[in-house]
């Protein structure tokens, strides 16, 4: 059976390619160093696949017809869609691992999940940011993993870390000797495109990280009203809620923390055995 | 519902690079598939992106196009905030 190696979560913060130029020298060398640990973890890992759960940001699915869990099932994708992302639009091409896709998907619904059949989508800043930074070579498979955090009605963030462990649960039933590693994307306190933009709560994210790191069950009392407040962005820490789902019971430690580029930027490991 | 329509128009002009070039060649007959009112369409093609986001364009959607338009962040956030009233200062 397939096994789940590594964990990690980090912000998708897309100035980071559109706009490298207003982040400080000092600001990048801790970027840089954060990416560096979760490339690390990574690479020792020894994960040939990689699963991405992450939002997107009606760049791959249409307004019109949005699910609340969506599974690319493709067997490649092509992108950045976004043609301000500083990454030449449609010049990467990814490998999606379709077969632990397809696993994902049945498990999912048998499980009770209405996890929707994406198909093709085009890559965006909520799946590219990172892996331009962890896997710049783009030579692991993926798998696509979509949770709506922007078109209200959201699943509730206990949803969402119960659809982690469904995610794990599938991945370890997996019949395959891949090894495959987890990646959260997105969050954490911020604003998008509102008045607030530029807004951060450092006492948000720093409460978040401490129940994320301890993989607390609390994580699931945390409620739409109180990511509102902080910023419609900060929804996205649901894709963070669901890797704890996937390793339930295992600890985790912040890699890095800081406010800058308008966001609560942050990135973690779990401490996967 | 208004704002949905101004909503998935944009969302085709920021995801298609055709589609963008023949609203920008002419607005008019590209937006008359969406059935935006006069007033809509007039604002959309003024980018203004104050009166769009108090339609209630999703902030995603509003905010990509204004990129995808060479909109600088401040500037619109400014936009916004002159339109609102609403807002704190960008950290």
């Amino acid at each position: 059976m397939a096994q789940l190696v590594a964990a990690m979560a980090s912000v998708h913060v897309p100035l980071l390619t559109s706009a490298p130029h207003l982040v400080e020298q000092t600001m990048w060398e801790k970027i840089n160093r954060g990416f560096a640990t979760l490339r690390d973890t990574l690479v020792s890992s020894g994960a040939d696949t990689l699963v991405v759960i992450s939002d997107e940001h009606f760049n791959a699915l249409d307004p019109r017809r949005y699910p609340s869990f969506g599974i690319v099932t493709a067997e490649t994708g092509v992108g950045p869609v976004e043609n301000w992302l500083g990454i030449p639009r449609n010049s990467v091409k990814v490998n999606f691992e379709s077969g632990l896709a397809e696993t994902i998907l049945s498990e999912g619904v048998r499980q009770g999940f209405d996890l929707t059949r994406v198909g093709e989508a085009g890559l965006e800043h909520g799946f590219l940011t990172c892996l331009h930074f962890l896997t710049p070579r783009w030579d692991l498979s993926y798998v696509w993993l979509i949770q709506n955090c922007v078109l209200p009605p959201l699943p509730s963030v206990g949803r969402c870390y119960d659809f982690g462990r469904m995610v794990g649960s599938a991945i370890r039933k997996w019949d395959s000797s891949r090894r495959i590693a987890i990646l959260g994307t997105g969050g954490l306190s911020h604003a998008v495109g509102t008045p607030d933009m530029g807004r951060v709560d450092p006492q948000f994210d720093a409460k978040f990280l401490d129940l994320l790191c301890a993989n607390s069950p609390a994580l699931c009392n945390i409620t739409d009203a109180e990511m509102e407040a902080v910023g419609n962005g900060t929804h996205e820490v649901r894709n963070w809620v669901a890797v704890a789902g996937a390793v339930e019971g295992t600890k985790g430690e912040v890699v890095m923390y800081e406010t800058m580029m308008a966001v609560g930027f942050g990135m973690m490991r779990f401490q996967v055995a | 519902m208004s704002a949905q329509a101004l909503n998935i128009m944009l969302v085709d002009l920021f995801r298609s690079e055709e589609a963008f070039a023949r609203y920008q060649q002419d607005p008019d007959t590209a937006a008359a598939q969406y059935n935006l009112t006069p007033e809509e369409l007039e604002r959309l093609k003024a980018k203004d992106m104050g009166w769009l986001y108090q339609q209630g364009v999703h902030p995603y959607i509003l905010v990509q196009f204004a990129l995808s338009v060479g909109y600088d962040l401040r500037q619109y956030v400014a936009k916004l905030r002159e339109a609102t009233g609403q807002g704190e200062a960008i950290h």
